[in-house]
């Protein structure tokens, strides 16, 4: 009996490093008590991150400013501050065609609070430019 | 040594009980942005009748559970049935979003698993047949997320340290305008890098097992006072007090008799 508590331990234990070497994908109910690696430096779908999101936020004065998405920044938005729930995954697979994504962007960066306000919005990932997101104002 | 054991024995669920209080109070204010699915994000696991699951105030009660059940964690005819709750609970959770996950999470999850098969009257300090595989889990899985790091630039050029303290902005307020550039953290990069790959080496001898668990919960403690991850590093750190075995503790009391030792003929001498 204990030889095989020792291995169904084991077993539940690796299930989700042994997903991620056979599958190359995690699997979400093997995390509920499976530790394997997601930390900053890969996706949640266990492949590398190397490329973090950027924002360039130009404002109608001239300035420009960077931004790197965290915790902090979704906190200080007053939005879902949970760094859980980042929607890296809606703009990871990032067509800009998409409602979300212009959803997103229009709520984080375009809201018009005086007579500075953010023409547009530049998306990298990482170092590539990927999209121009200009703001709308009614 | 059998004190540092039985403080483990005693007190290393009190951890688990304030680390389970912290976020479920925590998170029960920001429910609804969580697992309401109503945001148009497509963050939700969609599942049939999630429509009627996701109920934001289902989840508040199940959240109200879940700080119940950690404070029941505490008595230990009820534990077992706390722990089998959790697991349950949070699994639920996680179809909901699947999103809502730290990394310590599952460390923890799989200790309240391995808690499972411990015998009532032994509560949490486990049998050899439950600590060994949660030790070889433990230390494996510290290796796997180093190799994965090895596979990003943002670790490999060495200035992960300083580039995640400075533009990610999670320093604690005390610390603001820090210099993080310094070359130090250059090497300590690479010394975090190489604790996480080598961890599965503390498997293989006790001496070894004294310097990554050290190490590794250095890291979490260090983790934990200057930055804001608060429920990542405190949750690990819980899992590494579960973590500690009598040769660790034999040689930190070894150490403690030999330093009192020289302590005393110091004293003997200034007299």
């Amino acid at each position: 009996m204990e030889r095989l508590t020792f291995f169904l331990i084991l077993i539940v234990g690796s299930s989700s490093m042994v997903g991620l070497i056979i599958f190359k994908e995690r699997f979400f109910l093997t995390d509920v008590v499976s530790p394997s690696p997601v930390v900053f430096s890969y996706n949640v779908k266990g492949k590398p991150l190397n490329k973090p999101h950027k924002f360039k936020k130009y404002y109608n004065d001239g300035e420009v400013v960077t931004v790197v998405v965290n915790k902090r920044l979704y906190r200080s938005l007053g939005w879902n501050h949970h760094y859980k729930i980042l929607p890296t995954r809606t703009l990871k697979r990032a067509r800009f065609d998409r409602e979300n994504t212009h959803h997103i962007l229009q709520n984080f960066f375009c809201k018009k609070k005086s007579n500075r306000f953010i023409k547009n919005v530049e998306v990298y990932k990482g170092p590539k430019f990927i999209v121009n997101y200009e703001c709308e104002y009614e | 040594m059998n004190s540092l054991l039985r403080f483990k024995s005693t007190y290393a669920i009190y951890g688990v009980v304030i680390y389970g209080l912290f976020t479920s109070i925590r998170d029960f204010f920001y429910i609804e942005e969580i697992f309401s699915c109503t945001k148009g994000y497509n963050l939700c696991h969609r599942l049939p009748l999630s429509e009627l699951f996701t109920n934001t105030y289902i989840v508040q009660f199940l959240f109200i559970l879940k700080a119940v059940l950690f404070i029941l964690l505490l008595y230990k005819p009820y534990r077992k049935m706390a722990l089998v709750s959790h697991i349950l609970i949070l699994s639920y959770l996680f179809f909901i979003n699947r999103f809502f996950y730290t990394p310590e999470m599952a460390y923890l999850h799989f200790l309240f698993f391995c808690l499972l098969f411990c015998p009532k009257e032994e509560g949490e300090f486990m049998p050899s047949y439950v600590f060994k595989p949660f030790e070889i889990v433990v230390y494996l899985s510290y290796t796997f997320s180093g190799y994965f790091k090895m596979n990003s630039l943002f670790w490999m050029d060495g200035w992960f340290l300083t580039r995640f303290l400075t533009n990610n902005q999670v320093v604690l307020p005390y610390l603001d305008g820090y210099d993080w550039t310094s070359s130090i953290f250059y090497y300590l990069s690479f010394f975090v890098l190489s604790l996480e790959l080598f961890a599965v080496m503390a498997l293989f001898s006790p001496m070894l097992k004294v310097i990554f668990w050290t190490g590794l919960t250095l890291m979490h403690v260090t983790i934990f006072v200057i930055t804001d991850l608060t429920e990542v590093s405190f949750g690990m750190i819980v899992t590494h007090l579960f973590l500690l075995d009598s040769s660790t503790v034999e040689f930190y009391s070894l150490l403690k008799t030999k330093i009192s030792n020289l302590w005393s003929v110091k004293k003997v001498e200034a007299s």
